[in-house]
């Protein structure tokens, strides 16, 4: 379990307010989606919650372990997949699958299976002799996300995977996200690809200029549009100015034809709402 | 609206000279202030120190020429120097633009010929070298006129011709390197170039260190400056009789008559530009074919079998395999190798050059620094060498700056971050070892030193070199440049790196002069600088793990 609480974060150099006021429980048990647009502050919270930066306030509890406090500990109980997969470009798959393992006292034994068995799945296993810095942007992907499981971790933290696997890839991630969650861990992922979001989240958040505008599940989601819409005596979706609500609109109109509004509809939509109303809501 | 090749152009010399000058809004930072000051003195000091050489060069060489009424000859040295100088650099800068074709690719997708995307890039290696002819012509051409009285006209035509010598050279050099690197896959790799650009630059720069020892030993002989000129079997007047840019030249300055000396002019330029424009439309769709067949790192393929996992994924200590990430990180990537551990030999290798080429008057220099010796200078001098040596890696102080975006992950592992110091500075110090056994040794040896001064010698080495490794590194970890996008700035354009080496240096002449200006027993300097050095070290060590984990923890690229 992923625990934060009213973190805010301000980045010293250009003064943006990346996050702010921010808290988020995310339970065991499921597949926790994290969703917002470009600059939104999705990698700033999971470099928050990950210690790779300190926020500003508020604090970060994994499995109730304080980042802040004890972060040997916390930081053991998660795996990392970040957002940019060609750092150490230079080490060879095999070297950078061994020095995680040695940082998490990963058993010899253990890691040949879990590599094995990982790099199976994901076709990677002819590459590991290759330096990272000769593999596409899909193997790196690949690559880390073996390493992010190489300990077993209770708690899987993923920013934007998807983006350069390919479908096969996409399919073992998705399967392995799934299994992870069913044995009782805990998946956190962010990600712009709206389709996946809605296909395999039990909950999801959305954040938008650094605040959260939604955290609950998809039918919350689609309850709260409707409110909203009615509060604000606006038909949902329509009358929109710009162009992304545009967008939401038609996206709206396919989806609501098929009997419902699409994730990546609603998403679109509230952030457009959220520039006007950026009050956190909850939905359970 | 600019056309596509002009917009191709002034790309490709702005991702070149990507020089940033303050804007109004930044220029009150004292910050910005300091450093644009900074980089104007190096440019200023490394313009000087260039110019100052070749004045002297040619200042000597036309004083003595000139009881012989050869002056003149100066003019062709010159000449056939620029000519040189500008075919090494073209060839080595346009062997060395290779490795960005994986960044060049993209325009392979753009509406653009073949031949501008290498007209281009063409055009970029000629702004490099043509600085070089005219530095080099300039100089010449000032020597001379002013001792000479030289109208104006000669100047126009030096200039003029020395804006042509770097044409013909960049022509050459990528119809030679076009076809090569076209058909051999093993050059189509960006490390290969790399190394091949690394290791030919440094012996282009020890031969550079060659030729001006050997320059300076001949100018003080005229029999010597003699031959080298007209009288042996090679020498420069004949170079410049048959390489024709400097044919050119020589008929353009060599001639009286104002007409002919425009039309040799214009002929230099013509052929120059010709051949230019020919190369590029002759070799322009095989450069396009380099660029989509541009590999960056060769992947290897093959599993690693049951048996060999368990030798591979052996479990080492967390400590251990932080130093590996540390050494493979460094060693592998050719521009930090080069520009770092490898400086540890290519020092003793420029001193021994230096050595060689002026070995009579080194010799006599050590005949009469040889009661020196006996004294404290026989243990200072190694021992600074060593201290030098062992601090010119910049290892310490690029540790964090060369991590840049990883830092990310590294905090986000279950590290503490002074393991991540140490590791880098057992890193560090590996390699600075190595440094102080090559000077001061090497260097003692060299220089017949007593085994007990150069025993002396290591100890005081070993704590000067320890206090500024520890002391780079604390100033790489409480002020990394951590936001690149080229390797370098993490290297040899980061302030820390130029920091660490110029104070390094200035330590050590300050050192030398007050060592020359106070009278203590033999080994009392020993005593002194030792103290100083390991009370520095302890400081320095002090700060680095009592504060350097806040930093660490602090760190955002």
């Amino acid at each position: 379990m992923i625990e934060l609480t009213n973190i805010s974060k301000t980045y010293a150099k250009s003064g943006t307010k990346a996050v702010d006021s921010l808290s988020l429980r995310i339970p065991d048990g499921v597949i926790f989606g994290f969703l917002g647009p470009n600059g939104a502050g999705k990698t700033t919270t999971i470099r928050i919650m990950t210690g790779a930066i300190e926020a500003d306030s508020g604090s970060v509890l994994i499995d109730g372990i304080d980042l802040a406090k004890e972060p040997m500990e916390a930081k053991r109980r998660f795996g990392l997949v970040p957002d940019t997969p060609d750092l150490f470009s230079r080490l060879k798959a095999y070297e950078y699958l061994n020095f995680i393992a040695d940082v998490y006292g990963v058993s010899a034994s253990d890691r040949v299976t879990v590599i094995e068995e990982l790099a199976a799945r994901f076709e990677l296993s002819d590459a590991l002799k290759s330096p990272i810095g000769s593999m596409s942007r899909g193997m790196r992907m690949k690559l880390n996300l073996i390493a992010s499981l190489i300990h077993k971790p209770h708690n899987w933290i993923l920013d934007e995977p998807i983006v350069g696997l390919d479908p096969h890839a996409a399919f073992a991630l998705k399967e392995l996200m799934r299994t992870h969650a069913a044995n009782g861990g805990t998946v956190f992922f962010s990600t712009h690809v709206m389709e996946v979001a809605e296909r395999i989240c039990d909950k999801l958040a959305i954040i938008n200029k650094g605040r959260l505008v939604f955290t609950g599940d998809l039918e919350g989601l689609r309850e709260l549009r409707e409110s909203r819409g009615r509060l604000s005596g606006r038909v949902p979706l329509a009358g929109a100015g710009d162009g992304a609500a545009r967008e939401a609109d038609m996206a709206a109109t396919e989806s609501t034809d098929q009997g419902g509004e699409s994730l990546e509809a609603l998403f679109l939509a509230l952030v457009e709402d959220g520039e006007h109303a950026p009050e956190e809501v909850s939905k359970p | 609206m600019r056309s596509p090749f002009i917009s191709l152009l002034s790309l490709s010399l702005k991702s070149v000279f990507a020089i940033h000058l303050p804007t109004k809004k930044e220029i009150p930072s004292p910050k910005v202030l300091l450093k644009t000051f900074g980089w104007m003195v190096l440019a200023i000091v490394l313009l000087a120190d260039f110019g100052f050489m070749f004045a002297m060069m040619d200042i000597g060489m036309h004083d003595a020429l000139a009881p012989f009424g050869m002056q003149q000859l100066m003019l062709i040295y010159a000449t056939v120097t620029a000519s040189v100088l500008v075919f090494l650099f073209a060839f080595i800068t346009s062997l060395s633009f290779f490795s960005s074709a994986p960044n060049e690719a993209l325009f392979l997708t753009m509406p653009f010929k073949p031949s501008w995307l290498l007209a281009a890039r063409m055009a970029t290696v000629y702004a490099i070298e043509a600085p070089i002819a005219f530095l080099v012509m300039g100089i010449a051409a000032g020597v001379y006129g002013i001792k000479n009285g030289s109208s104006i006209d000669f100047y126009v035509w030096m200039l003029l011709n020395a804006l042509a010598l770097p044409l013909v050279p960049l022509a050459v050099s990528y119809a030679l390197l076009v076809p090569l690197v076209s058909a051999s896959r093993w050059l189509r790799r960006k490390n290969t170039i790399l190394y091949i650009g690394g290791f030919v630059g440094l012996a282009l720069a020890l031969g550079f260190n060659w030729y001006l020892q050997t320059m300076m030993a001949r100018i003080e002989d005229p029999v010597l400056l003699r031959r080298l000129l007209i009288d042996s079997e090679f020498n420069v007047a004949d170079i410049a009789n048959w390489w024709p840019p400097a044919w050119f030249t020589m008929t353009a300055i060599g001639n009286s008559s104002k007409l002919a000396a425009f039309a040799a002019t214009l002929a230099n330029l013509g052929l120059g530009a010709a051949l230019a424009v020919a190369t590029a439309r002759l070799f322009g769709r095989n450069y396009t074919k380099i660029l989509a067949n541009f590999g960056e790192l060769a992947s290897v393929k093959g599993k690693i079998g049951r048996l060999q996992a368990q030798t591979v994924f052996a479990r080492r200590p967390v400590f251990i395999s932080l130093v590996q990430r540390e050494l493979r990180l460094m060693n592998r990537e050719p521009m930090y190798f080069l520009n770092g551990p490898f400086v540890i030999v290519l020092l003793p290798v420029i001193l021994a050059l230096s050595l060689i080429a002026q070995g009579r008057q080194i010799q006599e220099a050590l005949q009469q620094l040889r009661p020196l010796l006996d004294g404290q200078a026989g243990y200072l001098i190694p021992a600074g060498i060593g201290i030098f040596l062992a601090n010119s890696t910049s290892i310490a102080s690029s540790a964090f700056s060369r991590d840049a975006k990883a830092i990310y992950v590294l905090k986000s592992l279950p590290l503490e971050p002074r393991d991540i110091i140490a590791a880098k500075l057992v890193h560090a110090l590996l390699f600075a070892a190595i440094g102080i056994v090559f000077g001061v040794i090497g260097v003692g040896l060299l220089l017949s030193i007593k085994l007990i001064d150069i025993a002396v010698a290591l100890v005081l080495a070993i704590f000067g070199a320890v206090a500024l490794t520890i002391c780079g590194l604390v100033i790489d970890t409480f002020w990394p440049r951590l936001s690149w996008e080229n390797p370098m700035s993490a290297l040899k354009r980061n302030p820390n790196t130029v920091m660490v080496i110029l104070g390094t240096m200035g330590l050590l002449a300050g050192l030398g002069a007050l060592s020359a200006s106070l009278s203590f027993p033999k080994y009392g300097f020993a005593l002194l600088y030792g103290t100083v050095f390991l009370a520095a070290g302890i400081g320095f060590g002090l700060l680095l793990f009592r504060k350097g984990s806040a930093s660490v923890r602090h760190m955002e690229p």
